[in-house]
């Protein structure tokens, strides 16, 4: 996420950071040209790794939102990894009608099938796949997967190649992602 | 100022597991009644509609088994997920638009405070108990995770609501809150379901003898409630006064307690009637000659109150939220926590003179009237709303339009 959210910056695109950290909270001002905002989980302990992901969410919206209240007349957009972002993602695409872009990387029925959490964990990775507005990812083979596991439609998967094009790329979906006849209906906010 | 509020509850009627549900059913149809537009969120129920109207709340039922989950607090937070993304459809909509977001207790923690960050709306907590209080301390990670989820929901809202003055200070003990954030403002009892008409002396003969007077306990048979103390104090009042010990309620000790009686060779003076309907619990505490609460911890004790309203003489441990409920030789008679002594010395007190039990449940009538009404706590509770809506106004968070 590093290398990408860099490469975005030298690309012209304006973007903030997102994420987690124990201790090194707030915001951090990066030479590359973008912003890292850090939370931590406000709830320390806890039963198992979904309920430390929905918690931390939480704050992961809190902040996001903050940011993309602060973007005036610009168009917006949410890129998140993995389903342990999907929580926030999808409040923050109901309640602010800001549209987002889902990358996976793996799937849990890959990564552990038949776990006590499996089912959970499937209900986010689906859920993200079908209110993202692209899903990003790194192989024909995973889209597949994916394909036949949340029934995602093929025009909805984007296959990235990591060659020297990979950011251009990038940009090309998140301009697809951002095509008004994609977006959700904005809400009426007073 | 008028509020539109959106209150959040996992449990509303039909779907009742404990006394939230009662308390919000309560509260938002007073608050309608007064002018403060509700909508509740909570979670669905089998046979009712997902959107309707009650009493002009509008409720709004959200599915919360999205996915298998294999604990409570990994289900609840899946179902918090679901409230906060249908709450979220509706507020953020035009008609929708609300000043105030309510949250009951730490199950729809998660939910509000993602709202509240979001449409920027204040929130307002009631904590009607807590997990330490529930647990008497903090044993397992499960408990601590929950006790921390109440912090985290105590620490974003706006304001804390609490039922008594006990669970205030408890709250601000248990999560460092400020005294100044918090607000006491009681459960409430609807009085009106405690008149009408029924065939006493029929109905009396279905749980004691003419002859004997009814001590009536209400309540989950549990440790902290007490039962096991009325089963104690049973000889020492039988040899004052021919009683039957009417037990309503289900509990790990029930067994125990059964048990414990035919120890003590009062068993057919005990009647454990397990769970009741609401009309036949209604009726039970109108035949009451005294109604018995010896708890070790209770955050409020509506079971007092309920009593009160059917005008039942009260005995109560002088414990938590019983003791703001119970004024002691004024409008019920306060015992000893944790004491068999006081107890049964608190039982014959009423039960042998009469004339005492009416002045006691007189006084009790007029302060349910006067403190516990719905009406009387949604005005309250509207006062609250109204405090924190000036000071919003006066700051600089606030909503953006995109």
């Amino acid at each position: 996420m590093e290398k990408a959210a860099v490469e975005l910056a030298k690309s012209g695109c304006k973007l903030d950071v997102v994420t987690y950290h124990d201790s090194l909270l707030g915001t951090e001002e990066r030479p590359e040209g973008f912003r890292v905002h850090r939370v931590s989980n406000p709830v320390r302990t806890h039963v198992n790794i979904v309920t430390w992901a929905v918690t931390l969410n939480t704050e992961l919206e809190r902040v996001a939102a903050n940011v993309i209240l602060e973007i005036q007349g610009e168009p917006r957009l949410i890129h998140v990894a993995e389903w342990l972002c999907v929580p926030a993602a999808v409040q923050l695409k109901k309640t602010l009608a800001v549209p987002f872009v889902l990358s996976l990387c793996s799937t849990e029925p890959e990564r552990s099938p038949g776990g006590p959490l499996s089912e959970s964990i499937k209900y986010f990775e689906k859920t993200g796949c079908l209110e993202a507005v692209k899903v990003v990812v790194g192989s024909a083979r995973r889209a597949e997967l994916i394909q036949k596991l949340y029934a995602v439609g093929k025009e909805k998967l984007a296959i990235l190649d990591l060659g020297d094009q990979w950011v251009e790329e990038l940009m090309e979906q998140y301009k697809a992602a951002l095509n008004p006849r994609e977006r959700p209906q904005q809400p009426a906010l007073r | 100022m008028t509020a539109k509020v959106a209150m959040f509850s996992w449990e509303f009627p039909p779907k009742i597991v404990g006394g939230i549900a009662r308390h919000v059913y309560g509260l938002s149809r007073a608050l309608t009644k007064i002018g403060v537009e509700t909508l509740v969120f909570t979670c669905e129920f089998p046979g009712t509609p997902r959107e309707e109207n009650v009493d002009g709340v509008r409720v709004f039922r959200v599915d919360s088994y999205r996915a298998p989950t294999p604990d409570l607090g990994t289900w609840d937070l899946l179902m918090n997920q679901a409230m906060e993304e249908s709450a979220a459809q509706v507020l953020a909509s035009e008609s929708g638009h609300v000043d105030i977001l309510h949250a009951h207790e730490w199950l729809v923690a998660k939910s509000t405070i993602g709202l509240k960050h979001t449409l920027r709306i204040p929130l307002v907590a009631t904590l009607h108990a807590t997990e330490y209080g529930r647990r008497n301390g903090l044993h397992d990670d499960n408990e601590r995770m929950i006790h921390q989820t109440e912090h985290w929901l105590a620490y974003e809202a706006w304001r804390v609501i609490c039922c008594s003055r006990y669970m205030s200070d408890h709250v601000s003990w248990a999560f460092s809150l400020p005294p100044e954030k918090i607000d006491t403002i009681p459960n409430g009892v609807e009085v009106a379901k405690f008149v009408g008409t029924f065939h006493r002396a029929s109905f009396r003969k279905l749980y004691a003898m003419a002859e004997e007077k009814i001590v009536l306990f209400v309540g989950r048979l549990v440790y902290e409630k007490g039962a096991s103390l009325i089963v104690e104090a049973i000889p020492h009042v039988l040899a004052r006064v021919n009683a039957k010990f009417v037990f309503v309620g289900e509990g790990y000790m029930k067994e125990q307690l059964i048990s414990r009686t035919r120890e003590l060779g009062v068993a057919q003076k005990a009647f454990f009637t397990g769970y009741v309907d609401e009309k036949t619990l209604r009726q039970l505490y109108r035949i009451a000659d005294v109604c018995v609460f010896p708890s070790l911890y209770e955050p409020f004790g509506i079971v007092a109150l309920e009593a009160m309203a059917a005008r039942a003489p009260v005995v109560a441990a002088d414990t938590g939220g019983l003791s703001d409920v119970v004024d002691h030789d004024k409008t019920g008679v306060k015992v000893y926590s944790n004491n068999v002594e006081s107890l049964t010395w608190g039982i014959i007190r009423i039960l042998t003179d009469d004339a005492y039990a009416n002045y006691l449940k007189t006084n009790a009538s007029e302060k349910i009237l006067d403190l516990y009404s719905w009406d009387q706590i949604a005005v309250r509770t509207r006062s609250v709303y109204q405090r924190i809506l000036e000071e919003y106004e006066k700051g600089v968070w606030k909503p953006i339009a995109l």
